[in-house]
Order: C-alpha cells, then structure tokens, then sequence
C-alpha cells in the first residue's frame, strides 16, 4: 500500500513553528498547544519499515496456527469409537476359547449368558 | 434363556458395545447336553451358526425335550449346514466333553440361578428385566 507520507506531517510543523515564533514564551496555554500539535505531528509519521503484503500473511498465518505441542508424541496412536463404522456387529461371531462371541469382539462389555436350551 | 436378547443385540451388540457370549447349562440332564452339543456343533463349522442355532433351539424348545440327534441335523439342514458334518460331531466324545467342561465351569464359579449372567466378570443370578439390562450397560458404558 502507497501513501502521501509526509504531507500531513508538513503541515503540522508548520503550524509548530508559528506557535513557537509568536506565542511560545507569553503563554502556557499556547505551549501546551505545541505540545499537542508535535504529539499530533507524531502519530502521523510514516511507518519506519514498509512491510511487504506476503509477510503480512506469513505473519497472520504463524498467528494464527495452534500452538505445537512441546513434547513431539513418540507413538501415534489410532483411536476408533467403537460403533464408529457400518459393521453389522449383530452377524459377526467369532470364537475366544471355548466360547463363540456374537458381536465386537474388541466391545467394551462382556456378557455371558449361563442359560439352558430347554 | 436371554429373553431381553433381541433389544440388546439392537441396543448395544449391533453397535459394537457389547459382546454376547453363551454358556450351556445342563439342568435338565441328556436333552440339555443334546441341544448343547447341536449348538457346538454348528459353531464347528461356523462360529455365526452357533448362534443362528441357538435361535432355532430356543425357538423349537418345546421339540427338543428328549434327545433327539435327527431333530438336531433337520435344525442343522435348516439353516444351511453340513447336515453329515453335524452328525458325526454329535457322536464325537470331545464335544460332548467341551460342552460338559463348560457346564462344570459354569458351577464352579458358584452359579446356581438359570438364568446367570456374567458382565465384565460380575455375576447376576437370575432374570433380569431390559431396563435392569440398560441400566448396568449403560453405566459402564459412562465410566
């Protein structure tokens, strides 16, 4: 982005220096006014770096990115809500011992049912 | 029997929540270890036949009050099995052994109510109503 840079900074020390060479010594009040007019003069400085438009992104995008963990994870781990996919557990058996195992076989409950046939 | 089986099996076994497991219990002497062997049996040739015949059986309990090997082979022909393979695993010594050896198992865990139920190892005694079911399921589930 261009800008005028220093035309509103021109104007204000002009207006300093009037205050300076005709009111600075006989009143404070005018002095305080030139106080206020080099604070304006300041704030309209033009910025000292020009910043490029692709640092100004890189810079939003590290800001914006999740702070990284400290410790870097040594195993990566793979986490599967059970129920999660489309398998009909209610028609999947298996056998573990002796017994044969109707649904998930990794389920978070185990029930056995000691029933007779009859 | 599980009576509340079918709402859990839709409940929580379909969802993959819980697992289900059978154990034979032979309180009613050569017809309950026939009717056991046959479910062993269908398992041999497929664990999912098990559990198709455990269906049948129950759904034919008033059947199988004697021991009756053809009645056991028809169920078998019923669902799609080796009706010959059924038959020579009726006759064969180790089934009827891993099916005892289950029942022993059963007893010496000190369970004495039919039905018992055994929930990540705690045993209940007795029937259980569905909501009595949900509410144990459901609070492991949470922990």
């Amino acid at each position: 982005m261009q800008h005028a840079p220093f035309s509103r900074n021109g104007a204000c020390c002009i207006v300093g220096r009037l205050m300076i060479g005709d009111q600075l010594m006989k009143n404070t009040f005018v002095l305080l006014a030139f106080v206020l007019a080099l604070t304006a003069c300041g704030q309209a400085n033009p910025p000292a770096t020009v910043v490029q438009q692709d640092q100004l992104t890189a810079t939003a995008a590290s800001i914006s990115q999740p702070t990284a963990p400290s410790v870097a994870p040594t195993t990566t781990v793979t986490v599967t809500t059970a129920g999660s996919n489309n398998t009909d557990w209610a028609n999947t058996a298996s056998v573990a011992g002796d017994y044969y195992i109707r649904g998930n076989p990794g389920a978070p409950i185990h029930l056995i049912d000691y029933s007779d046939f009859l | 029997m599980l009576r509340v089986e079918p709402q859990i099996l839709a409940n929580y076994v379909a969802k993959g929540l819980v697992s289900l497991a059978f154990s034979p219990v032979l309180d009613f002497g050569k017809p309950s270890l026939m009717a056991s062997e046959a479910a062993e049996c269908a398992g041999q040739q497929n664990p999912l036949a098990f559990w198709k015949m455990h269906e049948l059986l129950y759904q034919r309990q008033a059947q199988i009050s004697t021991p009756n090997p053809d009645l056991m082979v028809q169920f078998a022909k019923e669902i799609g099995l080796d009706d010959a393979a059924l038959k020579s695993c009726l006759v064969d010594p180790a089934t009827a052994a891993k099916v005892e050896r289950m029942g022993k198992a059963r007893n010496d865990l000190g369970i004495r109510s039919r039905p018992s139920f055994s929930i990540n190892g705690k045993i209940y005694q007795g029937s259980l109503a569905y909501p009595t079911f949900a509410q144990i399921l459901d609070g492991l589930l949470k922990k």
